[in-house]
This record gives C-alpha cells, sequence and structure tokens, in this order.
C-alpha cells in the first residue's frame, strides 16, 4: 500500500463502503439477515468517522494530562494518595465519554439529510429503521472502543499508584457505563430526529442526562415531600425516567469496595436494554413519519 | 449625451488626520487611567490587594468551595458512604472527621442513609454505591469480629483473626486516613481562615500517619492566617506534650491559647466551653506532673465552671491538696 493510501486509509470509500449496504455484499456472512448485515454496514462507517475525528484524541489526551498532573502534586510528602487521583480520572473519563456519544450520536442522521448522502442510502434496500439502528448501533461500538481505551488508562493508573488492579470490578464499570451510554445514545438518536439542529439536540440531551445522573436518585425523597398531586406526578417521573445514575460505580471504584453481584450487574444491562429499545423503537417510528427532504 | 465612466472623486482623508485621531484617543486613554485607577485601587471590591491567584479568581467564592471540598474529606472518611444534600443529616455541629480529630473518638449518630429503601429503584441502587457506615482504618464488613465493643479473647476462633489478616491486605489497610489530606489542603488553600481544616488535618497527620513534622507546620501556617487562634494553638500544645514530650513548651503554648481564649470567646457556644475544659485540664496534668500543686488546683478550680462531671473534679482537687500538704509537711 503507497504511503498516500495508508494515509487516507479511514477516508471513507463509496464503492467498498457505502455501495455495498442492501446490496448483500457487506462483511458478514450471507447467511446473517440481510438487515443486520445493513445496520452493521452503516455501523462500521460511524467508527470509521470517530477515528478519523478528533474529538476523542482530543479528549483523551485531556484526561490523560490532567489526571498525571494531578497525581504529581504531592500532599504533606505522602506519596500514596491515589484515591483523588481516581475520582478525577473517573469523572473526566465520564464527561469525555458522555460528550463522544452525545456529540457523534446527534450529527449522524441529520449531517447524512444536509450533505443529501441520506437519499442514496435510502435509495437502496435499506429501510429507514435500518439507518436508524445502524446509526445507533455504529455510535454505541464506537463509544465502546473510546470507553474500554479511557478504562485501560484508569486500571494502569491504579495499578502504578494503588497496586491494586481491581479487575473485576473495573470490567463491571466498563460494562455498565457502556450500557448507560447506549440508553444516551438512543435518546441522541431520538433528539435527531425529533429536534431541528444537532446543536440544540446536544444541549438538550446533555441538560436531560446530567439531571438525570444528578437528581434521579433523589426524586423520590423530594416528591414524598410534596402535596398530592405534585407528588403523584413526580413520583410517577421518577419511575418513568431511566435512572442513568444505577451505572455510576465510580464511588465502589475509588473506594475500593470490590465488584457487585453479577445477577445485580445483569439486571442492570436489562433495564438498560429496555430502555434503549423502547427509545430506539420511538426514534424509527418517528423516521418512518418524517419527511428527508 | 454620453455619460462618463469615470466615479466622482472621494474625498480621501489624509494621513495626519489618521495619526490626529489616533493621538488624541491616546490622550483621552491615559486621562481616563489616571482618574479610574486611584478609584480602582481605593475600592472596597478591588481583589488586587491579594497575591493568591485562587482568591483573586474566585473571590469570596472559594470559601464555599473549601467548604465544599472540607465536606468531601468527611466522605472520603466514610469511604464515599455520605448523605446527599436530599438526605436528613444528623443533627451535629461538627463533622466526624473533625469530631473524631477533636476529643478523641465522639459517640455520633450514623448516616441517615441506613435507613429502609423506598421503592425497588432505590434498594435495586444500593448495589451500585457504597452502603455501610465504615469509617477509614475500619473494615467494611459486618463481621462481628469488628464490633467497638468486641474484645478479642478464648471465644474468638482462629478463623476470626485470620478475617483481620484478610482486611489489613485490602486495599483498605492501614493509613487509609492519608487520603483525607488531598480534600483538606484544598480547603486550607481555598480558605485560609477556617481552623477545623488545621486542626483535622493535624490530627490525623500526627497521630495516624506519623507526620509530626507536617503537622507542626501545617498549624503554624493556620496561625499565620490567623494569629492566636486558641483551636491551633490547643493542637499544637499536644504536638509537643505527646509527640516531642516538651511539657514546657506545651505548657506555654497552652497558656498562649487560654489567654487568647478569654480574649476572642466566650461561655456560650459548647465547642468553646469544651477547648476551655481541655485546656485547663492539660494544663492541670502538666502542673501536677511537675509537682507545681497550687498551679493544678488553681486549673481545675476553673475547670469546675465549666465542667459537668463536678464529682470526679473536687476528688481530683481534694488528692492534689493532700499530696500538696503531705510535701509541705
Amino acid at each position: 500500500m503507497s504511503a498516500a493510501a495508508k494515509r487516507f486509509r479511514t477516508i471513507i470509500d463509496f464503492r467498498r463502503e457505502i455501495a455495498p449496504i442492501g446490496s448483500g455484499l457487506a462483511g458478514l456472512t450471507a447467511a446473517a439477515p440481510s438487515a443486520l448485515r445493513n445496520i452493521h454496514a452503516i455501523g462500521g462507517i460511524v467508527i470509521k468517522e470517530l477515528c478519523r475525528r478528533k474529538d476523542f484524541y482530543v479528549l483523551f489526551v485531556l484526561t490523560a494530562l490532567i489526571t498525571a498532573l494531578m497525581g504529581s502534586v504531592s500532599f504533606f510528602n505522602e506519596v500514596k494518595v491515589v484515591r483523588y487521583v481516581k475520582e478525577i480520572c473517573l469523572l473526566l473519563i465520564w464527561i469525555s465519554s458522555l460528550v463522544i456519544a452525545i456529540t457523534t450520536a446527534a450529527r449522524q442522521i441529520p449531517f447524512e439529510r444536509e450533505n443529501r448522502t441520506l437519499f442514496p442510502l435510502l435509495a437502496k434496500p435499506v429501510t429507514r429503521g435500518q439507518v436508524a439502528l445502524g446509526k445507533f448501533w455504529g455510535c454505541w461500538l464506537a463509544t465502546g472502543l473510546a470507553l474500554f481505551v479511557f478504562y485501560l488508562f484508569f486500571i494502569v493508573v491504579s495499578a502504578t499508584r494503588d497496586h491494586d488492579l481491581a479487575l473485576v470490578a473495573s470490567l463491571q464499570a466498563l460494562t455498565l457505563h457502556w450500557c448507560m451510554l447506549g440508553v444516551v445514545i438512543a435518546i441522541t438518536v431520538l433528539g435527531s430526529l425529533v429536534f431541528a439542529a444537532p446543536s440544540s439536540n446536544n444541549t438538550i440531551t446533555i441538560v436531560v442526562v446530567a439531571g438525570i445522573l444528578l437528581l434521579g436518585r433523589h426524586l423520590n425523597k423530594v416528591a414524598l415531600r410534596l402535596d398530592e398531586p405534585l407528588q403523584s406526578i413526580l413520583y410517577s417521573i421518577y419511575y418513568i425516567i431511566p435512572h442513568l445514575e444505577l451505572y455510576d460505580m465510580r464511588d465502589l471504584l475509588i473506594h475500593s469496595w470490590g465488584s457487585i453481584p453479577w445477577l445485580v450487574w445483569l439486571g442492570a444491562i436489562a433495564y438498560a436494554i429496555v430502555y434503549a429499545v423502547l427509545f430506539l423503537f420511538a426514534a424509527c417510528l418517528v423516521f418512518q413519519r418524517k419527511p428527508v427532504n | 449625451m454620453g455619460e462618463s465612466n469615470e466615479d466622482p472623486p472621494t474625498a480621501r482623508p489624509r494621513w495626519w488626520a489618521h495619526l490626529l485621531a489616533f493621538l488624541f484617543l491616546l490622550a483621552l486613554a491615559l486621562c481616563l487611567v489616571t482618574w479610574l485607577e486611584p478609584w480602582f485601587q481605593a475600592w472596597a471590591g478591588s481583589r488586587t490587594g491579594s497575591a493568591n491567584m485562587l482568591s483573586v479568581a474566585l473571590g469570596d467564592s472559594r470559601r464555599l468551595f473549601a467548604k465544599h471540598f472540607y465536606v468531601k474529606a468527611d466522605a472520603y472518611f466514610h469511604s464515599g458512604y455520605y448523605p446527599s444534600i436530599f438526605d436528613e443529616r444528623p443533627d451535629e455541629d461538627k463533622l466526624h472527621v473533625a469530631a473524631n480529630a477533636g476529643a478523641g473518638h465522639e459517640e455520633h449518630q450514623d448516616l441517615p442513609h441506613s435507613d429502609k429503601p423506598k421503592d425497588w429503584i432505590a434498594r435495586f441502587s444500593r448495589h451500585f454505591c457504597p452502603s455501610v457506615h465504615t469509617h477509614l482504618g475500619d473494615a467494611k464488613c459486618n463481621h462481628p469480629h469488628h464490633d467497638h465493643d468486641h474484645e478479642c479473647g478464648p471465644d474468638c476462633k482462629h478463623d476470626d483473626h485470620d478475617h483481620d489478616h484478610d482486611h489489613a491486605s485490602e486495599a483498605g489497610g492501614p493509613r487509609d486516613e492519608r487520603e483525607l489530606l488531598p480534600w483538606l489542603k484544598l480547603a486550607a488553600t481555598l480558605d485560609p481562615e477556617h481552623p477545623d481544616t488545621y486542626v483535622t488535618a493535624a490530627f490525623w497527620l500526627r497521630s495516624k500517619l506519623g507526620k509530626i513534622n507536617e503537622a507542626e507546620q501545617f498549624l503554624r501556617e493556620g496561625l499565620r492566617h490567623l494569629p492566636g487562634e486558641p483551636d491551633l494553638l490547643f493542637e499544637l500544645g499536644r504536638i509537643y506534650r505527646e509527640n516531642h514530650k516538651n511539657n514546657d513548651r506545651a505548657r506555654a503554648i497552652w497558656e498562649a491559647a487560654l489567654v487568647n481564649w478569654k480574649k476572642q470567646r466566650s461561655f456560650d457556644e459548647p465547642s468553646d466551653r469544651l477547648l476551655y475544659a481541655q485546656l485547663h485540664v492539660n494544663l492541670a496534668q502538666i502542673a501536677q506532673e511537675s509537682k507545681d500543686f497550687p498551679k493544678a488546683i488553681e486549673h481545675l478550680s476553673e475547670l469546675l465552671r465549666v465542667t459537668p462531671n463536678k464529682d470526679a473534679i473536687h476528688k481530683w482537687i481534694q488528692e492534689l491538696s493532700a499530696r500538696e500538704n503531705a510535701t509541705v509537711r
């Protein structure tokens, strides 16, 4: 491969990556259902886009730099202080992953429409639902890759400072974090079909997700202090919203509390799947009824 | 009649007109500076007097952040198990991390997070965050061998001690109290006029981490910001008495603390009364050890003004009087 070809290998090749969508020539085996093949092919483009864009690299370098800088500070000549470094590192990972997930998912469909690439995509035997699901799948895989790199860095920081790998707890935290991002991406894909512009979708989704993460756990306590009918309304909201804060295992990791029971872990994943499916179903319904031009 | 294709000549300003305008604006700016600068320097809201970058950037809001980081140290003391602003907190005037750093280990109420969950989501969510009340250095399990009132004896099985040994090898092992230090240091940097931060940090540094010099330096840093603060002087005196074994220096510091207490405090606040009592008890002990019984009795008589346990103090005074009489004979 020539140097130029190597340099531009992440640029999307229409013949190899776009054209096979819906034609039965995409990467998976011919026996696989056509819909899954299309979804996977559309998702592959999103992953390439994340590799090509600078967002992830900038956020990762910033996270690493700030963590290293904070880790180099000495307090009262005590070199083994580690929990504050873990806390800062995990906070940056959470912020970065949310920014990557929301901004990546929010621009997918609007940009396809703006660039007029949505028409050839839908001209193939690809349904609108498959496009929405493909975009979700790609964003979820891309954030998963980014998250894996972030958590690898966190484990290295923990191991070097704390001499404690906590692999099982870190693995559980990573998977739960990834599932939570799945719900967030599904919300954002739905938002990208409802709101007029990616910027408004970004803002509204970030506010909603931050609100759930900060207040979701406490809505029931607030509701119990209110009079009827506000109490019932707030309690209903408490039950309806996806409790994204459940997936925040940071305190357990920071203070070395160990892992959670695997059955609880499975339950949390199932809870995330239910909400992701609900939001994606809503997105598909909205997309079916939405004019593309 | 043909129209002329040439544009009408425009009046272009000459270069010296630009220069004059520039010079005029420069002179105006200089005049304004000479008028505004003295006013700005004299303005009460100016932050230019402080050399501290944080003080300049944050202003008085840094005290809010300092409070947050001080509370964060308490959350770390509980290994992340901490009530939020939506939970009802126990009615205590001191955080546990400070209460433990004060006059020994005080009995305090449990945090309210341990009440029964209100619904299945709350019950389920407790798996994902710390939900057991522990303190740094304590074990993080409910094994009866960790009960405060448990004493090792013949009833203990060998496995119990193995269990303890397992905890010692966990991350929550000894000297975990060092994890409080970054937040306390940050709180002191942001609000250098909060004495509890210095006292708490100095206590953990000297008692659990063996960093006597660092504790002393930190208290002296606090005294630079809060000259004559009785709480800081009391803690500094403890370092000289308990760690440096220098009773003369400790007595001098505590006497200075007492003088400052009388200037700054009163008997209205329980924490002030406690400090007054602690100063007199310690000074009485030093006087007793140096066989200066009249001085010891004098301190104990002062202690009678604030102590609820007057009988014990009377008994102590009688004992000292008897020893004084015996010495005179």
